[in-house]
């Protein structure tokens, strides 16, 4: 299964429902795909949508799923990367209505440089990602955060 | 019990990051600041929550509310007279922090996460006065001299 996420804030991601409704129509996509779709207004033919979907409905989600697809929110890639599922990351542009700038680059940017991520930088260079993500090589994810809490623990004490 | 340490940031992932550390820690000596808005207002039930009001650089208003939010700061930095601030930033936060300083707090500072290779215009600001000044990135350390890489809160 595929898992497609696009965040919660109040601009839509069309482009991306879009071109993976497209791709499940030619066939490329044979499995199936869920999606959590916020504030876009696109209705996909190909597959069930939800809107907004619980925390631990996110989860369930995330962990069925094979491959997530995700636009470049830091909570849905380290969603999915702490779960170390393979993540394509669509990042939302401003010249499209998706956000109020390209931030999203800059977090995809460097993620994917270090290995974490594929990163689709136009959305037709999504389907050759989706149909070589299993020989593309993704670092596992290591949270973190444990140490970095335990070390303001400490010295809070 | 008094109150320990103060959890300050505004919302979305500056918020998102610093619960991943308030949530480790007893709620009882602890209080968590952070501003008003649809997201944060249901932490308003629980204790020790205390709020500023959502402060936004292109807002008309910006030059009122952040007088106001100077006011709050410095009647919330009096009533709990915190021995610890730990912040993730952003701008909301400078005057109580500041004001903490002043009145003998320890300041920790935690750059955020989604800034990678750029400071902070309050990381920059409050790197002067933190007592202890940790990066998410370590490109950041070339950058924040005195800083510290330990991890992520992601």
């Amino acid at each position: 299964m595929i898992f497609v996420t696009v965040g919660t804030q109040k601009f839509q991601f069309n482009r991306l429902l879009t071109e993976i409704d497209n791709l499940c129509e030619s066939n490329v996509i044979k499995s199936p795909v869920i999606a959590q779709t916020g504030s876009s207004s696109y209705e996909p033919k190909s597959f069930k949508t939800y809107k907004l979907l619980t925390q631990e409905k996110m989860n369930d989600y995330i962990s069925q799923a094979d491959l997530v697809i995700t636009h470049g929110g830091t909570s849905s890639i380290f969603h999915a990367l702490k779960l170390q599922k393979k993540v394509i990351v669509v990042p939302r542009l401003q010249q499209y209505g998706e956000h109020v700038d390209n931030h999203q680059k800059e977090i995809s940017e460097i993620l994917e440089m270090q290995g974490y991520i594929s990163v689709a930088w136009d959305i037709n260079d999504l389907q050759d990602l989706i149909l070589n993500i299993e020989n593309i090589n993704q670092k596992i994810y290591k949270g973190y955060s444990e140490m970095l809490v335990n070390e303001i623990k400490n010295y809070v004490k | 019990m008094g109150i320990k340490t103060c959890f300050i940031s505004s919302t979305g992932g500056h918020l998102t990051q610093l619960r991943t550390i308030y949530d480790t820690f007893p709620q009882e000596e602890s209080a968590l600041i952070t501003e008003k808005n649809e997201t944060t207002i249901s932490l308003g039930k629980h204790k020790n929550v205390s709020f500023l009001v959502q402060q936004d650089r292109k807002n008309i208003l910006f030059l009122f509310i952040f007088i106001i939010n100077i006011i709050l700061s410095l009647v919330y930095v009096l009533k709990y007279r915190p021995q610890y601030i730990i912040t993730t930033g952003a701008g909301s936060v400078i005057p109580f922090c500041i004001f903490g300083k002043i009145f003998g707090s320890n300041l920790i500072f935690i750059e955020s996460f989604a800034k990678v290779n750029t400071p902070t215009l309050t990381g920059r600001l409050l790197y002067k006065f933190a007592d202890k000044f940790y990066v998410q990135w370590e490109e950041l350390l070339s950058i924040y001299k005195n800083a510290e890489f330990k991890g992520r809160l992601y």
